[in-house]
């Protein structure tokens, strides 16, 4: 599947990410482990606090893992040059942000557009349209008032567990299950907004 | 509505039908309330990513502090850090044992030796024995000048004496002439070049300390006067 593996241990990492479950979580702090150094080495060469390129960093790993669980980090180049890349091209974000003193956007429309990617332009801009009348801060305050279950269940899915792996961490009798509750606890969350 | 969200799961997916997939994207634009539930399986989706990512980024915080290597250079970077400070602390550590601190050893030889002169040494004449005790005393301009004129009448002990009298009078130049005139006779034992080794580790000028050593390594290796105190002293 991968082309290019420059060691057992980032396999294992990718591997452990892909299985799911509860493994999956020990590789993604293995992952984050392992490439520490990056973050003096990109304080010192973009000139950046210490603190800065560690948020970087950790944003880099999420986005990273992100892309191994939904099959997007190909193996063309090695893990190890796929996450210095991307961690640098943030870090250039990350510069640019503070030379133009922009404010921040309310939303990642990184993050939006991922998950509506499969969607035209056009439509896309029509849901952000109505996404965006409610400020991100309230959006996630209403998403914690949700039930407990609910709220572990929403969380595995949204980070793309399947059903299937949802069911293997959580009490649900079966994969219809799972899902059907899914749908339940999205239209709560409805009656909440 | 469950059936609402069932389909903008399967939209979602990528598993309707091209043509399904054109109604569900014109449904978007021309059914508000239908756009409304899209946004809705959207924000959730977002949501409880964001939440994810800011529990995930806040646990990353802890085993960043946990480990602390964060901060510091790749592991290569450290180990020729590591293999640099062993180096230099192995250097200073050759340099202090090489080079014990020759000033202060002279110095305290200095005073050590040179605050009193017996008078029982070579003290036969009255002029050479008042001048012992002029430097006693610590009349050393008096003592040296009597040294001084004494030494003009071939008198090796006279002219060391003189020498002491200006190194303790910090006149180095007038202690060095006499310690290498001194230097030049032909004794049985002969501390001129010790004196002189000592002389200039007190003046402490340009290649002072480089033509001292120079002197000590000579004053060892041919056993003259002072030999075994330059021994005591590790060099």
């Amino acid at each position: 599947m991968f082309q290019l593996l420059p060691n057992d241990a980032d396999s294992e990492i990718i591997e452990g990410i892909l299985k799911g479950g509860r493994e999956r979580k020990k590789c993604e702090n293995a992952l984050f482990e392992k490439y520490l150094y990056f973050i003096k080495e990109g304080a010192r060469k973009h000139q950046i606090e210490d603190d800065e390129a560690a948020s970087v960093y950790s944003d880099t790993i999420l986005n990273v893992i992100d892309h191994i669980a939904h099959h997007r980090f190909e193996g063309r180049a090695s893990l190890k040059t796929y996450i210095f890349q991307i961690f640098s091209n943030q870090c250039v974000s990350l510069i640019r942000k503070k030379t133009t003193n922009k404010a921040a956007p309310a939303y990642d429309t990184v993050l939006l557009s991922e998950i509506m990617h499969v969607m035209s332009d056009n439509t896309q801009s029509i849901i952000q349209h109505i996404i965006e009348k409610e400020e991100e801060t309230t959006l996630l305050q209403r998403l914690t008032t949700i039930g407990k279950k609910c709220k572990e269940l929403l969380l595995l899915w949204a980070n793309g567990y399947s059903d299937k792996e949802i069911l293997s961490l959580l009490t649900y009798s079966s994969v219809d299950v799972v899902k059907v509750t899914r749908m339940r606890c999205i239209d709560k969350l409805r009656k909440i907004y | 509505m469950e059936k609402e969200l069932a389909l903008i799961e399967s939209f979602f997916n990528n598993e309707l039908p091209e043509q399904q997939r054109q109604e569900f994207e014109l449904k978007c634009s021309t059914d508000p309330a239908f756009a409304e539930t899209v946004a809705l399986y959207v924000k959730t989706k977002y949501g409880f990513k964001k939440l994810h990512r800011n529990q995930r980024k806040a646990e990353f915080e802890q085993l960043l502090q946990k480990h602390k290597p964060a901060l510091v250079p790749h592991p290569t970077v450290r180990y020729w850090i590591a293999a640099v400070t062993v180096i230099c602390i192995a250097i200073l550590s050759w340099l202090y044992l090489k080079d014990p601190d020759l000033s202060k050893l002279a110095d305290t030889y200095v005073d050590n030796n040179f605050m009193t002169l017996s008078t029982t040494m070579s003290a036969d004449k009255a002029t050479f024995k008042q001048a012992i005790n002029l430097f006693n005393k610590g009349e050393l301009a008096k003592a040296g000048a009597i040294f001084d004129s004494l030494s003009e009448y071939n008198n090796p002990e006279a002219l060391k004496y003189a020498g002491i009298a200006y190194l303790r009078l910090t006149n180095y130049t007038l202690a060095l002439e006499h310690f290498e005139t001194l230097q030049q006779q032909n004794l049985q034992s002969n501390p001129g070049t010790f004196y002189k080794a000592l002389t200039l580790l007190k003046r402490k000028q340009h290649n002072d300390l480089t033509e001292a050593k120079k002197l000590l390594e000579k004053v060892k290796k041919e056993k003259s006067e002072g030999w075994q105190e330059i021994e005591k002293w590790g060099l």
